[in-house]
Parts: structure tokens; C-alpha cells; sequence
């Protein structure tokens, strides 16, 4: 996958995302019934709408601008107005593009808005790592002395210590698992490969000329580091949090899996792929797990294709 | 190089300790206690409150870590809540499961990345090279549990082939080598899977370096074997930070992957910390979080020294790696 | 039965047809498979030897149901009748009627209760059976400083157990016990060699490598996996298969895989998705004979008391119209599970017949909540009474499937008349805990006992909500006063009255929304022979294998 095509697929994810509500919700754009209008009642969810559904208000409207796709991602078949009288999960059809899970969601609807919770999380954990990385790292490589001493010796245990463990035994300490959270928990573990670089590229310029040259100019430590080290330096820490969207995602899908993601009934693609391995029992519903693998795999390629492409253009070796 | 060791077999103890307190704090942190859900339906507050004086749950968490330290010196590490079984026997059954596993597919995974990586890196315009590498690509891409998920589906139940085993690693009392060799199969590759990508482009991307340089290319103008140089030249330099990956992989081949051994029902380190989290078994939490403190600490160790061998400027103190 | 040559027939057929299914003639199953009704078989004679390989989906993590931590419901069934027995044993023509004598000959019920003993009796490691091991179990289980609680509670206060002879024990207890608290001491203590039980009563052996009188004695044990049972041949009606494994399969999924690969000659607790996927497979119902048996289980969803929002009766009826059953038999239990209203059996006397389940009706909820006063005034979707919204959060296990569909569907039509359900995620350990500390709003559980007759006193009287399991916090003193007034009752109509008449109370109150009555289903080769489904399992020692 070429770089450009990895960021087309990122903003293709990107916009589903942001357009979750507009492509597939139980309430239309627009409508007018019953003598009134009502703009984008998918978001004011007015009173009089509560119990309404899009095939619902279809029949009765007088106009109708409607979703994409007409239901939300937490309408099961109580509400899709199904008229099928066996068990779900059903399989794709021209209701269902993507199939129904086992209550009958509809999946494309969870996935598109799934999106927007994985998304959330995977930039959230990177940018929040990547502060965090990139103060300590400059602290660490600037200060010197007892700091990178400590700061070194915590890297490595936080880079060898197993993920995964820390991560169970945090997640069943929260009362919870938020949003916040587990982006929180997740950020938690990823700080040392930002710190590493940071720290290491803040070493080889801390003797470098122009860092001399400020300091013989005047400007304090602070100025220096903030305004002449970091932007330096931030290259290869922009190079690999954008591979580490990538894995963030792979491990949000691996915590839901265990039953440690994001609290039902929010959508995430981690908590669809456990959903599919909770469905095997159904034999053929093939449809649960191929949708958000590929959704899963498509990001995390583009995000290593854009990764590699940033690699070259910045000339960063890892 | 003594004094480095020294040195770091000196701080070992502080970090260990360190790691230790902090998971000792987290876990005890998570609400709900072992003894509520031990006697799930019908135990009363009279029995739970004397259970939880045994345990010593109502002393302060610092006081429950010392005593907890103090018995670890002694390499006691306590009885399970749930089942009054010592968590030394809970580890010795499942270490050696995680390690067969994680280890055959951390060697599985090293040495596919060090064949496959040089190959593609010395044949790198040819069009199955080209090929291999997007499929390493897309690999890495695939969560390893979807793999696990789908390999047990269509290799290992009527509805596809039925070529493996589904769950364990033995299929009874008195199974040979053959029978956990098969057992092995599908679990080792589907932990090797991500390794395997990650390294191998590792090793590509390394021999590619090392056969642009002077040397390599000196060697080939002296007219060497192409292959003699590949392997015995270019290769090696490259493996230098292989090492260190597989150093700082240690850890995780002890801690095992959680979700492939919940997967493939392998009752390894992995599943046995996650399941006692889930029953709130505080002593087999800190047996397993003890074990694999212990076992970070080493492999960073040997790492080190296995560096400082290879790399002499590293054996100066101070010098910052 | 089909005779054996069809049965090759059929097998013929299918090794030649391979995995493609019904391609040619294909068979279609029978009724009883459809049903899951057990056939009463005819003419066959029983055959010893062969080993029986069951699933088993809960772990014990010790053999002594004495012991407060081995206590667990659910793993009861599968030790007790086959490694233990009790003095007298629940009839399984007729659970609710008197226990039937067991390793009692006879017991007999007057100022004191008088146990005269089976003779000839022995243990697994070879000692005779005598009424001083009935004294030494009593004893273990009333010593106050043994983890015993559990035990101890439900068999009343004990004055003194006597042994006149070997064979005799006369046991008194401070005031008359209840019926309950004798069918507990008959029906519910394993019988152990008193030898066994000296000593540090928590680290006894026996705890991990029991030693009882049942038909199956211990081979061996292995954790996470698998135990294994070997006939005991000392017994006095030995049994005739000559081993039976029980494997620990804890997910549905891998266990319902396992399954058709041919890996369980008794397939337990098939998850209904599971069980309605294989209703059509030739594997399934040519290989396969399936029962689905009632239990006395429940689910039930609990409304907690010491919260404002649940105060109100009409908002517990109105949260019960919110409850789309209909749409959640068809896709969660599948049409699998009935509903019920009631503690006690499904179908059972104690049930009052007059009481029907709330039907679903959002429109009736709507106006019943309206009435009580909770009117949504700012048009956020959620209703509020002086100030407090109609909201509140659900305990929801993580690790339970059924929960993960159940309630996402009651959500969303909760949302509908304007109450907010919030999930809150735990695990079972948390959920427990917080269950029993009252710690809070709304949560789902199931009870499920072996036995038909059961004490309802300790779920619903209002000194156990500390300590007991009336996690709810029920305090209604109509129903402490009926819960007190069963427990003096003797057996008979007027002990049925009194139940009828709290269960129609308890419906009033819904302060528990009774679910359904959760059947066992399960599945057995076809080669396997007298399996009898009961409310206590199988009786293993009559079950029998074709080569």
C-alpha cells in the first residue's frame, strides 16, 4: 500500500467516522410529520420522536430526508421493524448490507460508529503517549545526570515488563472500563517509545551548534529546550506514533476480546470481533467477523503505509 | 565487565521491588475480594469476616506487601484463595506449558525472520520477494486472535478440515510427544504470526543496510560467493539489534499471550493471571507478577551484557546506550 | 429405538457422503430429538464396562460440600451420587414429595428424629459405614470455629446427636426443627469416614481427594482439565460403567466445537443458540439423543430497595411492562425457556395459578409511571419526580452471554418510556460483592437448587439482608410474617397455601422481575443407555454403554 493510499484510507475512516450519525441512525436528518418540522432529530432527539424509527416515520411523513442507512447502532430487532420471525443473527440482505449481530444491530451501523469509538481511543492513546514520551524524554536527554539515570532505568522495565498483564490487572482494578480508561490505561504503556526517541535525539543535539549558539545568546534552558531542541527533535517521534495508531487499535480489539474494553452497549471493533467469536456457535454467520477484521486490518495498514511514507520523507531510521 | 554486572545485579533488587509494590498496589486496589466469590451463593458475613482476618485483608496494603516481601525471601509465595493450593505448584504447572509454547514460537518466529529477512533482502527485485514482503505487510495488519479465531474454525472443527486439536495440549493421561507436538501446532504459529512479521523486516531492512556498505561491497568485488557473503558477512552485522528484540522479548515469552492461550485453551502463565484477577486470587496474582518481574530483570541483564560483549564502547560506565 | 443395522446404514451413508452434508436422501430427525424428550427405553439390556467422557462447564475447586468454599450450588450435582450420598435422596418421580432412604434404611420423625442405617456399607478406601462417621460429619459441620456456615445454618440448631449403635443415631435439636432444616440433615450431608475429618479442618485431605460411599471413587484430578472417576467396586449396587471423565470445558463455544468433533459421550448445558444451530445437522441427531429437562432455576432481575428510584410499586410494575419478553424468547432463549412468575418449581402446588406474567406493554408503562408522578418536564428523554431522573445503572457480568443480550434489548425499550438504564461492566467476583454489600441499582441473577422443596427465607425475609441472600433488601412485613409462618408449617396442603400465598405477594411486590425457568439441556451418544434426567442429574451408576 503506497503512503497515499494509506492516508486515503485513513480519511476514509476518518469521515465515516464523523459522519457515523449522518450515515446510519434511527432518526432521520430531516422530517416533517404530524404538522411539524424537525431538523436533524437524530441529534435533538425531540420528545415527540422518542419512540419513532426511520421505516416508522417513512410511512407517515410528509418529506423525509433520510440516514444512509436506517438505523442506529443500538437498535436491535425489536425496533428495525424485521418481519422475520427466526432467530438472529441474520445474514446480509438488502435491509441488513452487513448482516445483523445476535440481536439484531445492524453491523454496518456498528461499524461505522464503532469507528468513531476506535478512532477516539487509538488517537488518544498516541497523542497522550506521545506528551507524556516527549516531556520525559527531553527532561531525561536535556537534565542528564540522576534524572536519565532514572528516567533510563524506568524506560526499560516499562519496554520488557508484559503489556498485556499490566494492562489486565489495571483495567480489573477500574470500577469501570470508560472511554477515558481505557485510553488512559493504554496511553500508560506505550510512553517509553516516544520517551526512547525523544530522549536520544535530544542527546545528539544538546552538542550541536545552534543549541550553543542560543545558549550563547542568552535564552534560558527552558527556551531552549522547548523552542529549539523538541521541534528538532520530534521527527522520528511523529514517524513512529503514526505506526502506533496502528497498533493501538490492534490492542483496544485484543482487551475487548478479553472482555476489558469499552462498557456495552457502546460499538467499538474490538467489541464486534468478540461479539463474532461469541456467535461461532452459529455456524456460517461469517459476516460478524470478516466486516470488522477487514476494517481492523484496512487502518492498520494505512497507518503503516503513511508511517513508512512519513520514514522516507523525513529520512528517519528506526 | 564485572563491574557492569555488578552494577546491575545491584539495582535488580530495588527494581524488583519496585515493580512488585506497584502491581501488589493495583490489584489490591480492584473492588470485590476473593472470599465473596469463592462460596458464590452461600457463604454469610460471620464466615467472610474470619476468612478475610486469616488472609490478613483488613491490615494496611503496605503491611500486606511487607509481609508478603518477607515471605518471597523465603521463597514462599503463598497458598491460592480459591483453592487452598500453593501458588508455587500453580506456577510450576503452568510455566512450563507457556514457555514450550511461547518459546518454540519465539525460535519458530527467529528463525523464519532470519532466513526469510536475508532472502529478501539480497533478492529484493524479484517479483515472490515483492510478494512476501506485502504479505508481511498485511500480516502485521491482522489481529493474531482473528488468526486464532478463523485458524481453529477452519482447520480445527467439521465444519472445515479437521487437521488439529482444538483446546490443550494433550489429549489425555499418557499422550506422547507426538500427540503435544500436534497439540502445538496452531498455537505456536499463531503467536509466532506477529513476531515473525515484526522481525523479519527487521532482518530485511538490516542485511539491506549492511550490504550497501563498503565492506560488502569490497568483499563482492573481490569476487566472493554472493551467498558466502550474504550469510557470513552482511548477516551477522545485521543481527546485532535482532538480539536485543529477542532480549526484550523474554519477558513476554514467560508471561505468554493471554489471548492465545484463552483461545487455544493452553492453561499457561497467561490465562492463569488472568483468570486469578478475575477470581480476585491475590497470592497467585503476585506468584505470576513475582515470576515475570524476575524474568524482565534477567533478560534485561543478559541483554545487557550480551551487548556489551558484542559492542565493547557499551562496557563503559556511564555511557549511555 | 432404531435398530443397530439401520444405525450402520445411516453411518455408512454418511462416511460415503464425507462433511457435504445433505446432498442424497437426506434423514430428517425424529420428534423426541426436536422436543428433547427422554424415551423410556425398552428391552435393553444393561452392559458392563466402558468409560463415559462428560462436559462439565464449572470447575470445583474442592470435593467437600461442607466446606463453605466447595459450597457452590451448580458443582453439587456432579459429586454427590457419585462420589457421595446423603442419608436420604429426593425422589425423582415426585421432588416435592418425602426424601426416599438412602444410606438410611429408615428414618422416623418424633420428639427426635431416629436414623437406622443401611448395613454392609463401605467406603471407597474399604472402612464400614457406622454411625459414629453420621456423628463425626454432624459434628465437623456444627463445630462453631469450622468455615461450615453455609451447612450449619441450614440444619438448625443441633442439641446432641446420639449413637446407640452402629447402625442407629438419634438426633435432638434445641427447639423443633423445621422441615426444612431435617430434609437438609437427610438430603443434604455427604457421608464421610470419620477418620478422615480429624485434624485442621480447612487443609483436610479430603477436601481435594474425597473419600465417600458413591458408586465412583477418585482416580485422579487434574486442575483446569479433567477428574476422573473409576467404578467403586465395594458398592452394593455397583455401577456399570468402569470409569467416567469429566472434562472442564469452560466456554460455551469451544465446548459446543469439542462436542461435534465427537469428544463428549454427555454433552451439559448446551447454550440455547447452540442447541437450535445443531437441530437440523445430521451429525447432531443421528449420533445424538438430546434432553431438555426442567430444573428448579430461575432468572430473575433484581430492583434494590435502598434506592429512591425503585421506592415506588407502580415504577417496579412499569419497569416490568418495559420488559420485551417476547422479543427476547425469540432471540435470546431461543423459545427454549418458559416464563415464570414464581420461587418455588415451574408448575409446581406452591405456585399460585391464578398468577399470570406482566405483559409486555410500553404504552401501559408509559401511563403507569406517569401516574406515579414521573413526567419528563425538560424533554431530555428521561423522566424525573421531584428533581431525580428516572435512571439508574445494571450490574451486567461480563463473562454472561445471556446478559450481553438481555440487556441491551431491555435498554432500548426502557429508553423508549423514558427510563435510562446505564451498563456498568463487572466480573463475577465484583458483581457478587457488591450484590451482597448492596452496593447497587439493578442487577440480574439466577437461583437454582437441586431439591423441589426449598426455603425461601433466607432470599426474602428482612433479616437477611445483611448477611443472608435477600441482596434486593426486601422488607415487607406481610412477607416476613408468611416466610415465618412456612417454616413452622409441617409438609401438606396447608404449607402449600401459605406458599401460594407468598408467591402472590412477591408478585405485588416486584421487587423481583421473575424471568423464566431456566431448563437444562443436554445432549448423549446414542450409544449411551439409561440416562435418566432428573432435578438432581443423572444417576450414573445406572447408566451403561454399547461397545
Amino acid at each position: 500500500m503506497s503512503a497515499r493510499l494509506g492516508a486515503a484510507v485513513i480519511a476514509l475512516w476518518v469521515a465515516l467516522a464523523l459522519g457515523a450519525d449522518l450515515l446510519a441512525s434511527d432518526l432521520p436528518i430531516a422530517v416533517r410529520v404530524d404538522g411539524r418540522t424537525y431538523l436533524a432529530p437524530l441529534w435533538t432527539r425531540p420528545a415527540a420522536l422518542q419512540a419513532e424509527t426511520q421505516p416508522g416515520l417513512r410511512r407517515r411523513a410528509e418529506w423525509m430526508i433520510g440516514t444512509l442507512v436506517e438505523f442506529g447502532p443500538r437498535q436491535t430487532l425489536a425496533t428495525t421493524g424485521t418481519t422475520r420471525t427466526d432467530a438472529p443473527p441474520f445474514a446480509p440482505d438488502a435491509r441488513h448490507w452487513l448482516g445483523s449481530d445476535d440481536i439484531g444491530r445492524d453491523v454496518f451501523a456498528r461499524l461505522v460508529h464503532g469507528a468513531r469509538v476506535t478512532l477516539l481511543i487509538a488517537l488518544g492513546v498516541v497523542l497522550l503517549s506521545s506528551l507524556l514520551g516527549v516531556t520525559l524524554g527531553a527532561l531525561a536527554g536535556w537534565k542528564g545526570g540522576v534524572v536519565d539515570l532514572l528516567l533510563s532505568r524506568a524506560l526499560e522495565i516499562a519496554s520488557t515488563f508484559p503489556t498485556i498483564f499490566f494492562l489486565i490487572v489495571v483495567v480489573a482494578a477500574l470500577r469501570t472500563p470508560s472511554l477515558t480508561a481505557v485510553v488512559l490505561v493504554l496511553a500508560l504503556t506505550r510512553w517509553p517509545e516516544p520517551a526512547r526517541l525523544m530522549r536520544a535525539e535530544v542527546l545528539r543535539l544538546k552538542g550541536l551548534d545552534f543549541v550553543l549558539a542560543a545558549r550563547a545568546l542568552g535564552a534560558s534552558e527552558a527556551r531552549i529546550l522547548v523552542r529549539h531542541l523538541v521541534p528538532n527533535a520530534l521527527a522520528p517521534v511523529i514517524v513512529s506514533s503514526t505506526f502506533a495508531v496502528g497498533s493501538a487499535v490492534l490492542l483496544e480489539s485484543a482487551l475487548s476480546f478479553l472482555g476489558l474494553g469499552v462498557a456495552p452497549p457502546t460499538a467499538s471493533w474490538g467489541e464486534l470481533l468478540q461479539q463474532a467469536h461469541r456467535s461461532l456457535v452459529t455456524p456460517g454467520a461469517w459476516w460478524l467477523a470478516l466486516f470488522p477484521g477487514l476494517a481492523i486490518a484496512s487502518l492498520v495498514l494505512a497507518t503503516q503505509a503513511v508511517g513508512k511514507g512519513l520514514e522516507r520523507r523525513f529520512d528517519v531510521r528506526r | 565487565m564485572g563491574r557492569l554486572i555488578a552494577t546491575r545485579l545491584g539495582l535488580m533488587v530495588p527494581t524488583f521491588v519496585v515493580i512488585t509494590a506497584i502491581t501488589f498496589a493495583v490489584a489490591h486496589l480492584a473492588p470485590g475480594d476473593p472470599l465473596q466469590l469463592a462460596d458464590e451463593e452461600q457463604a454469610s458475613a460471620a464466615v467472610v469476616e474470619a476468612a478475610r482476618r486469616e488472609l490478613g485483608l483488613e491490615r494496611p496494603l503496605g503491611q500486606r506487601y511487607l509481609t508478603w516481601l518477607g515471605r518471597l525471601a523465603r521463597l514462599d509465595l503463598g497458598a491460592s484463595v480459591v483453592d487452598r493450593a500453593p501458588v508455587t505448584e500453580r506456577v510450576r504447572e503452568a510455566l512450563p506449558r507457556t514457555v514450550l509454547v511461547s518459546g518454540l514460537a519465539l525460535l519458530v518466529s527467529v528463525l523464519a525472520s532470519v532466513f526469510v529477512g536475508a532472502q529478501l533482502a539480497a533478492r529484493h527485485e524479484r517479483r515472490w520477494a515483492r510478494v512476501v514482503s506485502a504479505a508481511l505487510t498485511l500480516a502485521s495488519g491482522v489481529p493474531s486472535f482473528w488468526v486464532a479465531v478463523m485458524a481453529l474454525l477452519l482447520l480445527a472443527t467439521p465444519r472445515g478440515v479437521e487437521l488439529f486439536p482444538l483446546q490443550g495440549l494433550s489429549s489425555g493421561p499418557g499422550a506422547g510427544v507426538l500427540d503435544l507436538a500436534w497439540h502445538l501446532v496452531l498455537p505456536v504459529l499463531c503467536l509466532a504470526w506477529p513476531t515473525t512479521a515484526m522481525l523479519t523486516r527487521f532482518v530485511r531492512d538490516g542485511v539491506s543496510k549492511s550490504l550497501e556498505q563498503d565492506y560488502v561491497r569490497a568483499a563482492l568485488a573481490r569476487g566472493l560467493d554472493a551467498r558466502r557473503v550474504l550469510w557470513r558477512h552482511a548477516l551477522p552485522n545485521a543481527l546485532v539489534p535482532v538480539v536485543t528484540v529477542i532480549g526484550l522479548h523474554l519477558p513476554h515469552v514467560v508471561a505468554g499471550s493471554v489471548v492465545i492461550e484463552r483461545v487455544f485453551g493452553v492453561s499457561g502463565m497467561g490465562l492463569l493471571a488472568f483468570e486469578a484477577i478475575g477470581t480476585r486470587d491475590y497470592p497467585v496474582v503476585m506468584g505470576v507478577a513475582a515470576v515475570m518481574a524476575a524474568v524482565t530483570l534477567a533478560s534485561m541483564l543478559v541483554t545487557d551484557v550480551l551487548s556489551a560483549f558484542i559492542d565493547p564502547r557499551l562496557r563503559l560506565p556511564g555511557s549511555a546506550p | 429405538m432404531k435398530s443397530s443395522g439401520a444405525l450402520l446404514a445411516t453411518a455408512l451413508v454418511f462416511v460415503a457422503c464425507g462433511r457435504c452434508s445433505s446432498r442424497s436422501a437426506s434423514p430428517t430427525p425424529d420428534a423426541a430429538w426436536l422436543e428433547g424428550r427422554a424415551v423410556p427405553e425398552v428391552g435393553a439390556t444393561p452392559r458392563r464396562g466402558g468409560t463415559l467422557t462428560v462436559r462439565v462447564g464449572v470447575e470445583p475447586s474442592g470435593f467437600t460440600r461442607i466446606h463453605d468454599r466447595y459450597a457452590e450450588g451448580t458443582m453439587v450435582r456432579y459429586t454427590t451420587g457419585t462420589l457421595y450420598e446423603t442419608l436420604g435422596r429426593v425422589d425423582p418421580r415426585h421432588p416435592e414429595g418425602p426424601l426416599l432412604p438412602w444410606l438410611a434404611s429408615a428414618f422416623t420423625e418424633g420428639e427426635a428424629l431416629t436414623v437406622t442405617l443401611r448395613p454392609g456399607v463401605t467406603f471407597h478406601d474399604g472402612s464400614p459405614f457406622s454411625s459414629s462417621d453420621v456423628k463425626a460429619v454432624l459434628s465437623a459441620i456444627t463445630a462453631a470455629q469450622n468455615p461450615t456456615v453455609a451447612m450449619r445454618a441450614a440444619l438448625g440448631e443441633l442439641a446432641s446427636v446420639e449413637t446407640p449403635d452402629a447402625l442407629t443415631v438419634v438426633i435432638r435439636w434445641r427447639a423443633p426443627p423445621t422441615p426444612f432444616a431435617v430434609r437438609a440433615l437427610l438430603g443434604g450431608v455427604p457421608m464421610m469416614p470419620e477418620e478422615a475429618l480429624a485434624g485442621d479442618f480447612d487443609t483436610l485431605p479430603i477436601h481435594r481427594a474425597p473419600v465417600g460411599t458413591g458408586p465412583f471413587k477418585l482416580s485422579s484430578f487434574v486442575p483446569a482439565e479433567r477428574l476422573v472417576l473409576a467404578r467403586f467396586d465395594g458398592h452394593r449396587e455397583p455401577a456399570f460403567l468402569d470409569g467416567v471423565v469429566v472434562r472442564f470445558v469452560k466456554d460455551d463455544t469451544v465446548a459446543a466445537q469439542l462436542w461435534e468433533r465427537g469428544e463428549f459421550d454427555l454433552m451439559t448445558r448446551i447454550p440455547p443458540a447452540t442447541w437450535r444451530a445443531v437441530e437440523q445437522q445430521p451429525w447432531a441427531f443421528t449420533g445424538y439423543r438430546r434432553f431438555r429437562t426442567d430444573e428448579n432455576a430461575y432468572a430473575w432481575i433484581g430492583w434494590n430497595q435502598r434506592r429512591a428510584v425503585f421506592a415506588d410499586a407502580r415504577v417496579r410494575r412499569a419497569l416490568a411492562m418495559a420488559y420485551p419478553a417476547e422479543v427476547i424468547s425469540r432471540a435470546v432463549e431461543l423459545g427454549l425457556e418458559a416464563r415464570t412468575t414464581c420461587p418455588f418449581l415451574l408448575g409446581s402446588t406452591s405456585c399460585d395459578p391464578e398468577v399470570k406474567p406482566i405483559p409486555f406493554d410500553p404504552e401501559g408503562a408509559k401511563a403507569l409511571l406517569a401516574d406515579a408522578g414521573w413526567i419528563d418536564g425538560d424533554g431530555d428523554g428521561v423522566r424525573e419526580h421531584g428533581g431525580q431522573p428516572l435512571a439508574f445503572s445494571f450490574l451486567m457480568v461480563t463473562a454472561s452471554q445471556r446478559q450481553a443480550k438481555v440487556v441491551p434489548l431491555f435498554q432500548e425499550q426502557l429508553a423508549r418510556v423514558g427510563v435510562s438504564l446505564t451498563v456498568e461492566p463487572v466480573d463475577a467476583a465484583q458483581s457478587i460483592q457488591r450484590m451482597r454489600t448492596h452496593d447497587f441499582d439493578a442487577a440480574a441473577m439466577s437461583w437454582s437448587s437441586p431439591d423441589a422443596v426449598t426455603d425461601q427465607f433466607e432470599l426474602f425475609h428482612s433479616s437477611q439482608a445483611d448477611g443472608g441472600k435477600n441482596y434486593v433488601n426486601l422488607a415487607d412485613p406481610e412477607i416476613d410474617a408468611l416466610l415465618e409462618q412456612i417454616r413452622a408449617a409441617r409438609e401438606g396442603d396447608a404449607r402449600v397455601a401459605l406458599e401460594r400465598r407468598l408467591h402472590r405477594r412477591l408478585f405485588d411486590a416486584q421487587v423481583y422481575l421473575f424471568l423464566t425457568a431456566r431448563p437444562a439441556l443436554d445432549a448423549a451418544k446414542r450409544r449411551v443407555h439409561g440416562l435418566t434426567p432428573s432435578l438432581a442429574w443423572y444417576e450414573l451408576a445406572k447408566v451403561w454403554v454399547e461397545p
